[in-house]
């Protein structure tokens, strides 16, 4: 897959989302889709192993350098690089896991493992942040409010996908990963 | 003896390695991590270019957040900022005397007179908020470049607060509104009264409630115990807190959407204050920098 296209897609996918989490947030909540995730995922269903956990650990990276978690009661802030990263890795192979046994490889597809991905990359973030604040105080982590916020987001992340779905996955084909089952030998 | 080529790791390894060393650095305390900021803001100045323009066609989209006289020309929305800013300005003057009132009844001999606040003003348009939307704070095109730092006071339509600058990096700085949750509690006065032209009510302790407004207990006053009685919706609240810059004393917080009896203490009334503006969708807000003693904080006793 040439990583020159994956990181330019990543790149204006990470620049839209930015733009535009506010205004697809819902309401007060806090949820809001992640628009990096359907992009691991693309890479996930049609690359390799390796060339997924790098896309998942690097577009992870870029989502904690960009994320600002405030860290005390007055107002301070600290950029900690690490959970999304591993979050997003462990999306990414668990994608990877799945693709073996996926009966279509669509946008429909891209929707449900987008979902599924986010969901597994926000439960690494809350395991990761909730053992952070243990020992790191004062800390104004709230475990079981992220969890319910974040497995909306993952649901709505979903929803992003299936949209997302239908340009990544021609993208994907342009950046030399056609889709396998497509091919003689593919599953 | 003759070596061999050198090897390099396979990608298999130094992938194994990286997520070994991004776990690690996720688990390091917060006070250890200060060197992440020069990797997040060249990165933040690169993602810039998209971010922008689609936060722009958004809020362009959303339509402009002006409460109030919808039909109103930008002349006359000019006056009314200006009308607020001066009512603004006659209250701090106000809390002022209030203050030297209550120290000069504390000192024996007299006070030097408070010098007038002075700050200088920057606009700054908001960039966006962070990259994991559950997290807090607005970034912001003004940094220590522009002179700007952690001292500054952001506010929107003029005289409403919208929050600390948490961060100034050499391009951009963050914000945390005061409704962000994490964000720290504050005292507000509540103007009794209609409009900005009412007398000072009494005082509440106001902390994030998580969904845009902020919600604390009023303070009974005894030498006023029916002041808390007179709070109704409306009425304006405005910062009230010595641990805030002078600058920022008398800003806007918002106004009152409901006061309730405490569940706990049914004598205790609890406030529940809305800004005016949403202060996580403001497109532009400007930044009050503090001139001489960036740190002085002042606040009605």
């Amino acid at each position: 897959m040439n990583p020159g296209l994956v990181a330019l897609a990543g790149y204006v996918l990470l620049g839209l989302g930015l733009g535009v989490s506010e205004a697809l947030q819902l309401g007060d909540t806090g949820i809001a889709p992640s628009l990096l995730i359907p992009l691991v995922v693309v890479v996930a269903m049609r690359a390799s192993a390796m060339e997924s956990a790098w896309t998942g650990l690097l577009a992870g990276l870029a989502v904690d350098l960009l994320t600002e978690v405030p860290v005390s009661h007055a107002g301070g802030l600290a950029t900690i690089p690490g959970p999304n990263a591993l979050g997003f890795l462990a999306a990414s192979q668990a994608v990877v896991a799945a693709r073996g046994v996926l009966y279509q490889r669509g946008a429909f597809a891209v929707g449900v493992l987008s979902a599924l991905a986010a969901g597994m990359a926000h439960l690494v973030v809350v395991l990761l942040m909730t053992l952070r604040a243990i020992y790191d105080k004062p800390s104004l982590w709230a475990p079981w409010e992220e969890l319910f916020t974040r497995a909306g987001s993952s649901l709505y992340t979903g929803l992003a996908g299936l949209v997302l779905g239908f340009a990544l996955l021609p993208l994907a084909s342009l950046a030399g990963a056609p889709d396998p089952s497509r091919t003689r030998f593919g599953r | 003896m003759a070596r061999g080529p050198l090897r390099l790791p396979s990608a298999g390894t130094l992938l194994f390695a990286s997520a070994g060393v991004a776990l690690i650095v996720a688990l390091l305390p917060a006070r250890l991590l200060g060197w992440a900021g020069w990797f997040r803001e060249p990165l933040e100045f690169s993602v810039a270019p998209v971010q922008a323009p689609v936060r722009s066609m958004v809020v362009w989209m959303r339509g402009a957040d002006r409460p109030g006289n919808a039909g109103a020309s930008e002349r006359e929305r000019e006056l009314e900022r200006q009308l607020a800013e001066a009512v603004t300005r006659l209250l701090r003057t106000e809390a002022e005397n209030e203050m030297l009132r209550g120290q000069i009844d504390v000192l024996s001999r007299g006070l030097e007179a408070t010098q007038g606040v002075r700050f200088r003003t920057a606009f700054a348009p908001v960039i966006g908020p962070g990259a994991d939307p559950s997290t807090g704070g607005l970034k912001i095109r003004l940094g220590r470049m522009d002179e700007i730092d952690e001292s500054g006071i952001a506010v929107v339509h003029g005289v409403h607060l919208v929050g600390r600058v948490a961060r100034a990096d050499s391009r951009v700085s963050w914000v945390i509104p005061v409704t962000e949750r994490g964000a720290p509690a504050l005292r507000g006065v509540v103007m009794l009264g209609e409009g900005s032209a009412g007398e000072f009510g009494p005082r509440c302790q106001l902390s994030p409630a998580g969904d845009g407004t902020l919600t604390g207990p009023l303070q009974w006053d005894p030498d006023r115990p029916w002041a808390d009685e007179a709070v109704r919706e409306g009425m304006e609240v405005r910062l009230d807190d010595p641990t805030w810059a002078r600058v920022a004393q008398m800003l806007v917080v918002g106004k009152v959407e409901s006061v309730e009896s405490s569940e706990a203490t049914p004598e205790r009334r609890i406030v529940r204050v809305r800004p005016v503006y949403r202060l996580d969708r403001v497109s532009e807000l400007v930044v009050r920098m503090p001139e001489g003693g960036s740190g002085e904080t002042g606040g009605a006793p």
